[in-house]
């Protein structure tokens, strides 16, 4: 009996010892890292910064770090340019071709710092399809140069974007339209599609699986109910990458605390073989 | 890992130290007249042997003669010379005095007999699962199963004292006898409810487990005395009263799913008449699907399991309802301003009885201006409530209810055959509808509607058949099906100018077979085997259309849908093999043949009665895997309703596996006051970590994790005079680790956590108060930030925090009373009951949200972040009557 009260207190004392240690002491702060590699084209550079403290906002860029880049297994040596503190750049202009995976290295004070990615097959527009309403309607809304909602009237335009399938693989797109500055951001009752990333294989064409096409939405304001729609520009990108980087873009749109969403081993950020497109469309009445 | 194992060296301590060595004594008696149970008791104090015996088999008996030796049965020989009496061993180092049926003469095969027989509520005649029999002598005794049978073979022909005890009833002792075969001697043995209904009842009885029970953390839980503690709606929920016990806890503030040993809900199996109960909560965690008053047992498998059981890391809660009486018609209706209910319990005819139960809830109008629905806490749709108003436009229309219909047949086919068939629907659904036509201007928008809809819940059928084959088996055979749906639709539109619809829904069933055998082979041996094949469906769909304009149209459609198989198979012996000694090897082997996964499981425990009535030791061991992974949904991201999903292991994904150790020690000083302390270790490995994807439906996985958790519990019970109470102190630690990080706080890891309860009766009023004090649970928050320069979209700037679950919430407090007044009128029962959930209106933080900019003044700023503290709920109260006959 008195041996089990024995190793019972001492159970206790142990147990004591366990869960007292509550505390978790910050980490010292993480290096970021970024670097979006487009496919058949020149190796671009690597930036590298610490992250900063919240009161502060200000990134202190590292300038001391060994960077070293496999594209295909071959060593491609990186060096710090003096003249944009943070950033590295390639000894040799490269080119790189799409399919080719790229993994890097990065050793800074005594921490090693790890990504790797794969370039996507290079995507190309086919055609985009521009379709307002044939009028304007009553709406409310807000712009980015407004302060709060006003009435007035809009003309809803529905942009199709249309490109072909390249290959099997599981890519994902990101689609963004950038209207003019004086556009309306947000409508009452009204949802817009100005940035939106998909999983490439569920943006085929029902009739045609080899036609990707993606849809997206955004209103132009108008001062009058009979006012013709402006002429203005449109901009728009699509991005073809892979899946660590549609995770990034989404903890974009969705911001989640305390998730690091980026692919970067050791550090934070993003590591990413993308093909991007851009168009500026000018849309007339 | 080091740590752990050595932590796992030290709970195992305690079964070394009940390595007791021990050396016979010379036997020295001598009597002159002296009665013969004195001197039988002088023996097995000098031998150290059990020798048994009723006190109305020696009464009147004396002793002459001398004895000197070593030879225990040599002494009791000439003890009990000329007395019509032998000794009969029925173990090492026990011997048990019976009737010598030879008038002296010593037969050379003692004849041997079987107890058996049947515990049963004494009020309606429902069998009594997980009831106690003790031989009080022998300090051997029996279970018995859900049926209420149990079976004590090989014991020699004669009188035993038995006590039949079992929680929230009154324990019986009484003289059963062993016939000799082939006679059987079946006993029925019916224990009153220790009712806190009846006036002036004095409560009074064991507040233990009894010595009897082997496995460590295991609760039987009393309904009547969990039904009177508060709970947020009034309704009297034995389970929800499942947080005031030691190393529980709620998910969220006041409701959520159960935490047990700060493991997350998805690691917990519910079980309602051997069916399983995929998400057995209503109102977001609020109350459960179980109506107390429908329930016959409630029991609670805190870590270490028997081999029976599997399918879950952490805890099993397996719940019985009533066969329904069986000689009169009995009823419960009982309303408050949130809910109806009732329960009727119908003989139809001697044999076969009925019970009906129904509740309704109309939530809608109390319950929507101050939630924000959220995933919070574990809940497949868990509750976080917090005053914003989300759904609240101004003339929106919120509607809430749940609702339960229950209906259970029972056939009491012969004795000992008994076939029983339960049905179960329940659900919840929440609507919003929202005419958004009032814009912050009231300008001539286009009409304009936002309508959700959600809906969730479960549907079990079972059927359960008991039969005794012949005279040393008995027959488990259920068959199930259990089904999980939830559904959200959300619809949008703008009148002429766009619409959206979409549908999403998931659902989860499981089909199961399942035959349990238990074998009485001996009074040493009993074994249980069993075998049960289980089919899954998971399957998920999304359906979205938008339109623009009439004429733009975009579809989407996903369907997942995964099928998968477990057989599994058991086998555990329940061995005595000395008095007060009691092990219990058992082992599970499951496979998946999805990815045709193997698991072996052992299982043992086992406890020593270092004192009778006492001091009892409990230890146990045990390896458990779960197939299932349950995820929050990638879909519900932006409503926060997340009808969560669970995905079968299978392919990459292994089965989730954990090793669970715990050695406890019960100590009952008074009959009415029970004191435990128990230790408890767990390691967890393949646990999933839900990581956010971009996918359109569902999630991603990150590697497989693992996890630890270790503690230790000190509680302390008491039941005495009407009144009962208890207090717990946790002390625990629990962590997770993701494939590529280092241990952090799990999500529900509370390090201190003091739990309080009592309630008690006086005349016609019932009293109850209840209150907790823990350390709050961990949360992230973000030190540090960092700007990217996306490729299409810009600078970005991010929060970050390099460890999840960095910090620790401020205390939780909470003290919730409850009143009853009732009255016997017109052959029934009233009590009207008020309750107050958060008396002191403590305001508990119950999260933390972070912001980089301005804009809400009730942020506050720190360090350069804005902090928004998420307030819990405000003190509640609630009113309800309750009409029983």
């Amino acid at each position: 009996m008195k041996r089990s009260m024995l190793t019972i207190i001492h159970l206790f004392f142990g147990m004591l010892l366990y869960t007292g240690c509550d505390v978790m002491a910050p980490p010292p702060q993480s290096v970021v890292v970024q670097m979006f590699v487009e496919s058949d084209s020149t190796l671009t550079p690597l930036t590298l910064h610490e992250t900063f403290q919240p009161s502060s906002t200000v990134p202190v860029p590292i300038t001391d770090a060994d960077v070293l880049v496999w594209l295909n297994e071959a060593q491609i040596s990186f060096s710090h340019s003096p003249s944009n503190p943070g950033t590295y750049l390639p000894r040799d202009p490269l080119q790189v071709p799409s399919g080719s995976s790229l993994e890097l290295r990065i050793a800074h004070d005594a921490e090693v710092i790890t990504a790797s990615t794969s370039l996507p097959p290079r995507l190309a527009i086919d055609s985009v399809l521009v379709v307002p309403t044939d009028a304007p309607f009553a709406a409310v809304y807000s712009t980015n140069t407004s302060e709060g909602f006003v009435e007035g009237h809009i003309y809803l335009l529905n942009v199709i974007i249309y490109w072909t399938r390249s290959s099997g693989d599981s890519w994902w797109i990101r689609a963004r339209l950038d209207p003019p500055s004086w556009a309306p951001t947000e409508v009452v009752d009204l949802a817009l599609l100005t940035d939106d990333i998909r999983l490439e294989n569920e943006l085929a064409d029902p009739e045609d699986r080899d036609v990707l096409r993606w849809q997206g939405t955004y209103v132009i304001a108008v001062d009058a109910p009979d006012a013709p729609l402006p002429a203005h520009t449109l901009n728009l990108a699509v991005l073809r990458s892979g899946l660590d980087y549609a995770r990034f873009a989404l903890y974009q749109q969705n911001p989640e605390q305390g998730m690091t969403t980026g692919n970067v081993r050791g550090g934070v950020g993003i590591v990413a073989g993308i093909s991007t497109v851009r168009q500026q469309i000018r849309v007339e009445p | 890992m080091i740590r752990f194992f050595v932590s796992c060296l030290i709970f195992a301590a305690p079964l070394v130290g009940m390595a007791q060595g021990a050396s016979d004594p010379p036997i020295r008696l001598e009597a002159d007249g002296t009665p013969l149970a004195d001197v039988l008791r002088v023996l097995s104090i000098q031998t150290g042997i059990d020798v048994v015996f009723a006190e109305r088999t020696v009464r009147g008996r004396s002793v002459y003669g001398r004895y000197i030796g070593y030879d225990v049965e040599g002494a009791l020989r000439t003890i009990l010379r000329g007395s019509g009496l032998r000794a009969e061993q029925v173990r090492p180092r026990q011997y048990v005095i019976v009737q010598d049926s030879g008038f002296g003469v010593v037969v050379e095969q003692p004849l041997r007999g079987r107890l058996e027989g049947l515990v049963l509520d004494a009020q309606d005649g429902g069998a009594l699962p997980n009831a106690h029999i003790l031989l009080v002598g022998l300090g051997l005794g029996a279970v018995t199963n859900t049926a209420g049978y149990f079976a004590l073979p090989g014991l020699p022909v004669g009188e035993y004292q038995v006590r039949v005890s079992y929680i929230g009833y009154h324990t019986v002792n009484l003289d059963l006898v062993v016939l000799a075969p082939p006679e059987v001697g079946r006993a029925t043995i019916r224990l009153s409810p220790r009712t806190h209904y009846t006036e002036n009842v004095v409560i009074e009885g064991t507040t233990g487990r009894s010595d009897l029970e082997i496995v460590p953390g295991a609760e039987g839980i009393d309904i009547a005395t969990a039904a009177t503690l508060p709970s947020v709606l009034g309704e009297g929920d034995g389970m929800a009263a499942l947080e005031w016990f030691p190393g529980i806890n709620r998910a969220s503030e006041s409701g959520g799913e159960l935490v047990v040993r700060g493991a997350e809900a998805q690691y917990n199996r519910y079980f309602l008449d051997g069916a399983p109960v995929i998400h057995p909560w209503h109102a977001f965690g609020l109350v459960s699907i179980f109506q107390t008053e429908a329930l016959r047992s409630v029991r609670l498998h805190k870590g270490s399991f028997p081999a029976e059981y599997g399918g879950a890391l952490s805890a099993i809660l397996d719940v019985e309802t009533r066969d329904g009486d069986r000689g009169r018609t009995a009823g419960t209706l009982a309303i408050s301003p949130v809910s109806a209910r009732g329960v009727a319990e119908i003989p139809i005819a001697n044999q076969l009885s009925l019970v009906l139960t129904g509740r309704r809830s109309w939530m809608g109008g109390i319950m929507s201006p101050r939630i924000r629905f959220g995933s919070d806490g574990g809940a497949s749709l868990g509750f976080d409530p917090i005053i914003r108003g989300d759904l609240q436009g101004p003339d929106e229309t919120v509607d809430f209810y749940f609702h339960d219909l229950s209906a259970k047949a029972t056939w009491r086919i012969a004795n000992g055959h008994r076939l029983s068939i339960s049905l179960y629907d329940g659900g919840d659904l929440l609507e919003a509808l929202s005419p958004l036509s009032g814009s912050p201007t009231n300008a001539e928008t286009p009409t304009s509607t936002y309508d959700l809809a959600f809906r969730w819940g479960n549907r079990i059928a079972s059927a359960r058949y008991h039969g005794l084959l012949g005279s040393r088996y008995f027959l488990t055979g259920t068959a199930y099906v259990s089904e999980y749906k939830a559904r959200e639709e959300r619809h949008s539109s703008t009148e002429n100018v766009s619409s959206f619809d979409s549908e999403y829904q998931v659902r989860f069933a499981e089909i199961g077979l399942r035959a349990d055998v238990d074998y009485y082979h001996s009074l040493e041996h009993q074994f249980r085997a069993g075998i049960h094949i289980i089919g899954r469906d998971f399957e998920s769909s999304l359906r979205e259309i938008r339109e623009r304009l009439d004429v733009m149209v975009t579809e989407f459609e996903r369907r997942d849908f995964v099928q998968a198989v477990e057989m599994i198979g058991y086998l555990q012996d329940t061995w005595q093999p000395a008095s007060g000694w009691q092990l219990q090897p058992g082992l599970r082997l499951e496979y998946f043949a999805l990815g045709n996964h193997f698991s072996l499981n052992p299982r043992l425990h086992m406890r020593h009665v270092l004192q009778r009535d006492r001091w009892v030791l409990r230890a146990g061991l045990s390896r458990q895997t779960q197939p299932l992974h349950r995820l929050r949904n990638g879909q519900s991201f932006d409503s926060e309703i997340a009808p969560d999903r669970w995905i079968p292991a299978g392919g990459d994904i292994s089965p989730a596996s954990a090793w669970q150790i715990a050695s406890g020690i019960e100590w009952r000083p008074h009959r009415w006051l029970t004191v435990e302390m128990e230790v408890y270790g767990r390691y967890l490995q393949n646990i999933l970590q839900p990581v956010r994807s971009p996918e359109s439906v569902g999630l991603v996985l990150e590697e497989p994790g693992t996890g630890r958790a270790a503690g230790w519990e000190l509680s302390a019970r008491f039941s005495r005079s009407g009144w009962s109470g208890g207090m717990s102190y946790g002390f625990a630690r629990s962590h997770e680790r993701a494939a590529s990080g280092g241990y952090r706080p799990a999500r529900y890891d509370a390090p201190h956590q003091l739990e309080a309860y009592l309630n008690g009766r006086v005349r016609q009023f019932t009293w109850s108060i209840a209150g907790i004090l823990r350390s709050g649970y961990p949360y992230t928050r973000p030190y540090e930030g960092y700007t990217i320069i996306d490729p299409i979209a810009g600078e970005v700037t991010f929060l970050h925090s390099p460890v999840v679950n960095n910090e620790r919430l401020p205390v939780f407090a909470r003290v919730d009373v409850a009143a009853g007044y009732s009255v016997n009128a017109f052959g029934m029962n009233m009590e009207l009951r008020a309750e107050a959930h958060n008396l002191l209106n403590r305001t508990n933080i119950i999260g933390m949200r972070y912001m980089w900019e301005t804009g809400d003044t009730i942020m506050q700023e720190s360090d350069g972040l804005l902090e928004l503290p998420v307030t819990g709920l405000p003190i509640l109260p609630m009113v309800s009557l309750k009409t029983s006959w």
